[in-house]
Formats: C-alpha cells, sequence, structure tokens
C-alpha cells in the first residue's frame, strides 16, 4: 500500500499539499502488514531450500535437456490414443461420480452445521447444545478434508481391492468435507434477511431451507460444485498410486519411465480436458442466468399471443413453448444423463466389498491407526517437516500472487486499450498459458520440475507456484473485469493516465476479494504441499508415504495428526484473515 | 451497471427455483436406482476360475508387463486355467492385495514378502525363486566426478533409495549402511525416487548426490547402454542376502501350489522357448524357495524400525 502512495506522490510532485491531506490513513498499520508479509516470504523463502540457481545449472539443463528434447513429437500412434482415450473416460467418471454423491452427502451436512437456520440463534447467542452439535461436526468434516485422498483411497484398498472404487472413495470422502464446508459458507455469505423472516415468523425450517435459503444460494453452490468437479478431476492424479486407474495412472507410469513423447501426450490430453470441463461449466452457469430472462420474456410474449386468436398463432405458440422447453432442459438433461454414464463406467466391484473378509481388514488397518507413535525421534522429523510443509505453501502462494496480479493487470490495462494484432497475440499466448498452468496438477508439475530441479521442497514450493498463477491470475482478472467501471472512468476523465488510473479505482475496489482468493489458495496449498512428499518434492508427504510403504500405522498416524493440525491452522488463519481483511466476500 | 446486475440476481433466483425442483433431483434419483441396480447384479458375480499374478513395481510398469506377460501365458498352459497379469504400481498395494486375497500369486522382494507374511499371520507362503536371488546384492552409485569414494564420504549428502518398500532398493542399503556407521536418518538427506531405473537416473542427472540400487538393474541397465557408465560409477557393493520369490496367498490347493512349484522348477535354459522366459525374468533357473530364507531381512527391518516387533 504505501508503494502505491508513493508513487501517486511522485507522479504529482505539484500538489504536495494535497497529498498530505490526501494521505492514507492507515498506512502505518498497513506498513506493518506489509512488512510482516515480507518478513514471513523470506523466511518461508529460506525454508523452503528457495534456490532459482540450482534451475540454471549445467548438470540439471542438461538431464532437463535430455528429457523436454524428445517432447516433441507427442506420442500419437492409434493403439495409445485409444488407451488414453479410455483413462480419460475413467478420469471422468471417477471425478463426476465422486463429486455427485459428495454433493449428495455434502448438503444435509452443510444444512446442519451452517448457523443461518438455527432457532435458538435467532436474535441472540446460539443456545450451547447446539452449539456444541455444530462444532463437532465442523471438526469431524475438518478431518475428513484433511486427511489426503490417498490415505483414505488405501483404506479403501483392503476392503475393495486395488481400483477404481478405492479412488472414487478416496476422493468421495475429501470432497465431502470440502463441499460442506463451502456449501455452509456460501450459505452464510448470502443475504439474511428472507431466512431471517421467515423463520421469526414461525415456518419450520425445512420449508424456510426450501423456500427461501436454498433457492437465493443454488447457482453459487452449483457453481461451487462443478468448480470442485474440475479440481477433482485434477486431484484424480495421485490416485493413479492405489491403481485407482485413469490418466493419472498413465501419467505416473510414464513420468516413471522418462517417456517424455508419453508425457506429453498425456499431458495434452488433460489440459485439453479441463479446458473442456471449464467450457461445460461456464455453459452451464451462463443458462442459470439465461434461462431466468428467457423466462420473463416468454410471460410477456405469451400475453401478446393472447390478443391473436388464430390457429396458426396458437401452433407456433405450442412450438415455441416446446423449443423453450428443450432449451431449459436440454443441458439439464444432458448432464443428468453423463452423471449417469459415468455411474456406469465406473467398476464398482461391488462382489468385493460384500465379503465378510474385506470388513475384518478394514477393522485390523482402522485399528492400526491407535495410539499413534508418540517417540520424539519421529515427532522432531514431523516438526521439521511441518515448517517445511507450511513454507512451502506460503512462499509459492505469496511469490504466486504477485506474479499474478502483475499479469492480470497488465492483461486487463491492454484490454481497456483495445490494441493491435501484436498485444492480441501476446493476450491469448497470456491466456493460453493460464490454462495449461491451473490443468496440470500440482504433483504432476513437482514430478517434471524435479527432472530440473532436484528432489527437495524447492520443487515443491515451484509447483505449488506455477499451478497457483495459473488459477489465480485468472481469479484475479476475472475480477478485475467484474467491478464498476465508473470511478476508473472518472479518473481517466479527469486527466489520470490509463496505465495508473486502475490502481485507484478497479484494484481498491477489487483488493478484499483479491486477497480473499489469495488465502484460499494459501488453503488449497497447504492440502497439497503435504502430498508434494510423495514424489520426493519436500515437506511432511515423504515420511508419510514411507510409513504407509512399511504398514506403520501408529507412525501413518502421526503424520496424519500433523497435517489435520497444518490443515486446521491454515483454515481457521484464513477464516480470521478473510473476515478481519477482506469482509465483502 | 447496478441495474443489470439487479436484473441477473432476479434471473438467479427465478433459475434456481427451476432447477431446484426437478433437473438436479431427477438425475440424482435415478443415480441411486442405478446404484442399487448395480448392487443386485453386483452380488451375483462372483470370481470366476481366472488365476491372477501380479509383481511389486520395481521397474517402470510397461517393462513389467513385457516381463510378465510371457510368464503369464506359460503358467497359463502348465496349470491349464486362464493367467492374469495385473499390473501395480505401488509395492504396498501389492502386499495388501495378495494379504487380502485379491491376488493369487505375486513376485515380492524379500521385505515385501516379510510384510506379507506379517500382515496375514504367516499365511502367505514363498514358494520359488531365481537362483540368483539366493545371493542378492545392492550397488552405492555416485557420478564419477564425485568426492564420494566410500559410504563414510556419504555423511551430509543427498542420497536417494528406490521405494521405501524394496528390500535391494531400501532396506538392505539401509542395514548394511547403519552397520557402516551411518545413521540415515540424521547423517543423510534421504529421498526416494521410487524404483531402480528412477535411483540411477536421478543420480546421472545430478538431482541427488548417491543412490542405491539392485544390482540386477544396475548391470541390465549398463548392458543396454541406458545408462553411460562415463558419469556414473559405483562406489560400494553390498555383502549377499536373499531377495525376490514367488508368493503365494493362503488357501490355494495343494494340488495348485505344487503344479505352479513344478512349472517354475521345470524351466530349462536349454530348451528355446523356455529361455525366452528365463532371460525376461533375468534368471538362470528357478529353485524352491521357503520362509526360513528371509529371517535375516526380517531382523534388519526390526532393526531399521520399518517392521513392528509383533
Amino acid at each position: 500500500m504505501t508503494c502505491i502512495v508513493g508513487m501517486k506522490l511522485k507522479s504529482e510532485p505539484d500538489t504536495t499539499q494535497l497529498a498530505l491531506r490526501l494521505r492514507d490513513p492507515e498506512r502505518i498499520g498497513r506498513a506493518w502488514i506489509s512488512f510482516g508479509v515480507l518478513l514471513l516470504l523470506f523466511a518461508s523463502l529460506a525454508g523452503s531450500q528457495f534456490n532459482p540457481a540450482i534451475l540454471l545449472d549445467h548438470d540439471s539443463l542438461s538431464t532437463a535437456a535430455d528429457f523436454f528434447d524428445t517432447f516433441w513429437p507427442p506420442r500419437s500412434d492409434a493403439d495409445f490414443l485409444r488407451r488414453l482415450f479410455d483413462a480419460s473416460v475413467v478420469t471422468v467418471s471417477i471425478a463426476t461420480v465422486a463429486t455427485v454423491l459428495a454433493m449428495i452427502v455434502a448438503t444435509p451436512l452443510a444444512v446442519a452445521i451452517t448457523s443461518r437456520l438455527s432457532l435458538s440463534a435467532r436474535g441472540r447467542r446460539m443456545k450451547t447444545p447446539p452449539r456444541l452439535l455444530r462444532g463437532t461436526l465442523r471438526g469431524v468434516l475438518l478431518f475428513l478434508r484433511s486427511v489426503p485422498e490417498l490415505i483414505w483411497a488405501l483404506l479403501f484398498v483392503g476392503v475393495t481391492g486395488l481400483g477404481a472404487t478405492a479412488g472414487i472413495m478416496g476422493l468421495l470422502i475429501t470432497n465431502i468435507g470440502i463441499l460442506a464446508k463451502n456449501y455452509a459458507e456460501i450459505i452464510e455469505s448470502g443475504e439474511a434477511t428472507v431466512t431471517g423472516h421467515m423463520l421469526d415468523n414461525g415456518n419450520g425450517r425445512c420449508k424456510t431451507l426450501l423456500h427461501a435459503t436454498l433457492p437465493q444460494c443454488l447457482p453459487e453452490l452449483l457453481s461451487y460444485s462443478i468448480y470442485r468437479w474440475e479440481c477433482t478431476l485434477r486431484t484424480s492424479v495421485v490416485l493413479g498410486f492405489v491403481g485407482a486407474g485413469g490418466l493419472g495412472q498413465e501419467l505416473l507410469i510414464s513420468i516413471r519411465q522418462l517417456a517424455s513423447p508419453e508425457v506429453f501426450s498425456i499431458i495434452l490430453v488433460f489440459v485439453l480436458l479441463v479446458s473442456v470441463a471449464d467450457a461445460i461449466s461456464n455453459s452451464l452457469r451462463r443458462q442459470l442466468s439465461q434461462s431466468a430472462t428467457q423466462h420473463a420474456d416468454q410471460t410477456a410474449g405469451a400475453s401478446d399471443t393472447d390478443n391473436d386468436s388464430g390457429p396458426s398463432a396458437r401452433w407456433q405458440g405450442q412450438l415455441g413453448k416446446a423449443s423453450s422447453l428443450l432449451r431449459r432442459w436440454g443441458r439439464p438433461c444432458l448432464v443428468g444423463l453423463a452423471v449417469l454414464a459415468c455411474f456406469n463406467a465406473v467398476d464398482w466391484q461391488l462382489e468385493q466389498w460384500l465379503r465378510p473378509s474385506s470388513f475384518a481388514r478394514t477393522r485390523e488397518f482402522i485399528q492400526g491407526f491407535f495410539p499413534p507413535d508418540l517417540s520424539a525421534g519421529l515427532w522432531q522429523r514431523l516438526a521439521g517437516d511441518a515448517l517445511e510443509t507450511l513454507s512451502m505453501a506460503f512462499a509459492g502462494t505469496a511469490l504466486a500472487s504477485i506474479v499474478a496480479i502483475v499479469l492480470s493487470y497488465v492483461l486487463f490495462i491492454v484490454n481497456l486499450r483495445g490494441a493491435g494484432l501484436f498485444v492480441r497475440l501476446l493476450t491469448s499466448a497470456l491466456h493460453l498459458l493460464q490454462i495449461v498452468l491451473r490443468s496440470v496438477p500440482e504433483l504432476v508439475w513437482a514430478m517434471l520440475l524435479i527432472i530440473v530441479a532436484g528432489i527437495g521442497p524447492f520443487t515443491g514450493t515451484l509447483a505449488l507456484f506455477l499451478a497457483s498463477v495459473g488459477v489465480l491470475s485468472r481469479l484475479y482478472s476475472e475480477c478485475l473485469d467484474n467491478q464498476d467501471d465508473a470511478p476508473l472512468e472518472n479518473l481517466v476523465a479527469n486527466g489520470s493516465s490509463l496505465g495508473l488510473a486502475p490502481l485507484w479505482s478497479t484494484l481498491m475496489q477489487a483488493r478484499s476479494q483479491l486477497i480473499s482468493y489469495s488465502l484460499y489458495r494459501w488453503e488449497h496449498n497447504l492440502r497439497a504441499a503435504t502430498l508434494m512428499g510423495i514424489v520426493g518434492a519436500g515437506g511432511v508427504g515423504q515420511e508419510l508415504y514411507l510409513r504407509l510403504s512399511v504398514f506403520q500405522f501408529d507412525k501413518v498416524a502421526a503424520c496424519v495428526v500433523v497435517i489435520v493440525v497444518l490443515v486446521a491452522l491454515a483454515d481457521s488463519i484464513s477464516h480470521f484473515l478473510r473476515h478481519r481483511y477482506a469482509p465483502t466476500v | 451497471m447496478t441495474r443489470s446486475r439487479f436484473v441477473a440476481a432476479i434471473s438467479r433466483c427465478l433459475t434456481a427455483r427451476h432447477l431446484s425442483r426437478s433437473g438436479q433431483f431427477g438425475s440424482l434419483a435415478s443415480g441411486l436406482l442405478l446404484l442399487a441396480g448395480l448392487s443386485l447384479s453386483g452380488s451375483q458375480v462372483m470370481a470366476d476360475g481366472e488365476f491372477r499374478i501380479s509383481a511389486i513395481p520395481d521397474e517402470a510398469p510397461t517393462e513389467l508387463i513385457r516381463k510378465f506377460e510371457p510368464m503369464a501365458d506359460y503358467l497359463s498352459k502348465a496349470l491349464d486355467m486362464d493367467v492374469s497379469f495385473v499390473p501395480v504400481t505401488d509395492y504396498a498395494a501389492t502386499v495388501e492385495a495378495l494379504v487380502s486375497d485379491q491376488i493369487d500369486m505375486a513376485w515380492l522382494g524379500g521385505f515385501t514378502y516379510v510384510q506379507a507374511a506379517q500382515r496375514s499371520d504367516g499365511k502367505v507362503e514363498p514358494i520359488v525363486q531365481r537362483a540368483e536371488d539366493e545371493r542378492f546384492q545392492s550397488v552405492f552409485i555416485t557420478q564419477s566426478d564425485s568426492p564420494i569414494q566410500s559410504v563414510a564420504d556419504l555423511k551430509g549428502v543427498n542420497f536417494t533409495f528406490g521405494s521405501p518398500s524394496s528390500t535391494s532398493g531400501h532396506l538392505m542399503p539401509r542395514h548394511f549402511l547403519s552397520e557402516e556407521g551411518i545413521d540415515v536418518d540424521n547423517d543423510l538427506s534421504v529421498a526416494f525416487s521410487g524404483a531402480h531405473d528412477a535411483t540411477a537416473f536421478a543420480v546421472a542427472g545430478g538431482r541427488v548426490d548417491a543412490g542405491a540400487l539392485n544390482i540386477k538393474v544396475w548391470e541390465k541397465l549398463v548392458n543396454e547402454q541406458k545408462v553411460d557408465t562415463d558419469k556414473l560409477r559405483v562406489f560400494y557393493t553390498t555383502p549377499e542376502y536373499h531377495d525376490y520369490n514367488w508368493t503365494i496367498r493362503s488357501g490355494l490347493s495343494a494340488e495348485l501350489r505344487q503344479k505352479l512349484i513344478d512349472a517354475f522348477v521345470s524351466l530349462d535354459m536349454n530348451d528355446p522357448e523356455d529361455k525366452i522366459i528365463l532371460d525376461l525374468q533375468r534368471a538362470t533357473r528357478f529353485v524352491p524357495s521357503q520362509a526360513s530364507f528371509y529371517e535375516g531381512i526380517k531382523q534388519a527391518a526390526f532393526e531399521a524400525e520399518l517392521l513392528a516387533k509383533p
């Protein structure tokens, strides 16, 4: 913030008096915050052994050159492509099934934990029993989402054996935790008055939920679910480790072999899949707003045709009705059919579920976790790993936020100017880069970067950084585009330069949302950082994977405790900061 | 702008209602119905007469498929039943699958066998091993121009093992390191490459200072010129120990067990068809194996605290 003030002073040297009066009243507090963030950034850069010089080292460059040299052409023989197609179908099915089932389970859970529908909390403090109940439920959800998918999946390998089902269960359980938490947050961030009035007027909670709360939030809930589906698509990669099948497994195999043409093909398919998912989710969201407008138009149109009583007009009315029905229900029906197809495509391995020995194994597996190992040697290592994990997540997010804000700001200004061919090409290139960066999962970035940057937390940080730049720059861009233009237009009309004016209008309007995006990303990155160790990219994941591999579940439990504490910490810090510094979102 | 936002908000409310009424719930309901239907049909399909074999993924999975599919074909003829090879990407998952009877026989390392034996209360049984597995070794490699000359020089370096569950890529190298006075957890900065060939590539690329791997895989990589011996050198070779074997799950019939042993033991280098299979397994012949061969590995695992004492 202070540096912006500095710039302003420089650009208008003759109005020092005015500038003095307009000085940011909170500048001291903000300076301290900036200082603190910088300090944290440097600490975490040190903690994650951040050393970009490694990337230019001769040895790593030549290995990387060997690997990436053969990237082109991607492998594209019919046999391999068919394999990739089958794998894509499996990936999409797993992600879809895991998301849809999680939506079903998460909805009642979200309704249960939100304070919006609490009767005892109307106009006063919530009573103790319901508060305790909600707190417990929140704790359970936190646990569900902070234990990595891989662990849940391995739990089910004992039950259902290797294969897609274990993968689905892993994704499903984590998704339930994440969806229920975010559903509840969406419900709580929505307009409160209607729900409140209905409850105050003695309506039942069920009725209130169905008539006020849910209809208000549904578009946002659905958008979030669709976004979650995209994320699930990407996270499913890690489940290649338990033989869940799909693109993740193919990628794991190819990277381990250093078969770069295959890696490249698979990454291309991944990018394609995520782009298609993105397009589908955009189109669905657009329909959400469009069909409502059409509904309004149609009512207006209907009153017109009433005046015209000719039979042909009535026929036309019928036809119009049919086509509008198709338009309204076409896409939801297609989605429903696609979901059904996904359920059908999954190999459920149900004969495995029903064997009594499976349940015995699961019980044994769970019992192995208790009590967690408390030996000093292990916890000493874990403490170091935990710090490393925190550093990776913070450094990755902070650096990505800086790059993303610059990137999206430049894109915003370029868009304002409305530019020539060169600039347009540049912006499309940037968009493409964004898509590639965010389509490739963090873990895959880590596996690729390990070839260049070596084993260690630096690689993990870079991986988180790259994926986050892709995601954040897109979110930032959308956010800047969505701001009200009036302040910007005023500034420009009064002679501000087009390059700097958004700094004082659009950026200021968007800042709390930008901050909250970064905080969300930080939470996400912390979860991702806990898994980086599986591929050797630093953090607590390596100990976790080692102990899982040698079936020492009491030590695994200790790792899980560390991970749950880290995720809970990040969650509550982010929650606190978002409410304190970014209250509008 | 505010007006358009208002309209958008209203339209959102309207669509919300229309969606909540059916699109969503309809598809969910039919999904549930489908699930119920599947579970009914699923429970009627029981395991057929197929014999499923698998292997720990100590090499790249496509390499495993190349190695084991001819073996599956051979066993299929010898047993007169369908034999399929199930590729697995994780060591622990292989053990878990064998112990929970989801595969009938697996190619395990010494350490994974010990794990499987412990997790099944001694019910799984090693039946055969390669003659070479009676005297197995690991090699420690580093870059040619590295200052590392002996195990004692390893203090403070970046060191990579293969998979955490690997005998020749992790457990035994760790065991011999501590016999040489190196405290692996505190003296080294440890990583896991995941597989033997990956370890060789990681050291060759300078991603780590040194690494340990299976001597057989090392010899194969050198012979096939997949690693450059100008860039890499071996600075330590471990003493000998028992390694890999074929382990069967509990509950196979005595007759089937005998047929399997006979099939392996009768593989003959002088028979051109058998030679192909043996060469792929990098074996000269198969010999009977027994649980007591792996006592040493079990002790090493106890000492390294990688196996819980019962």
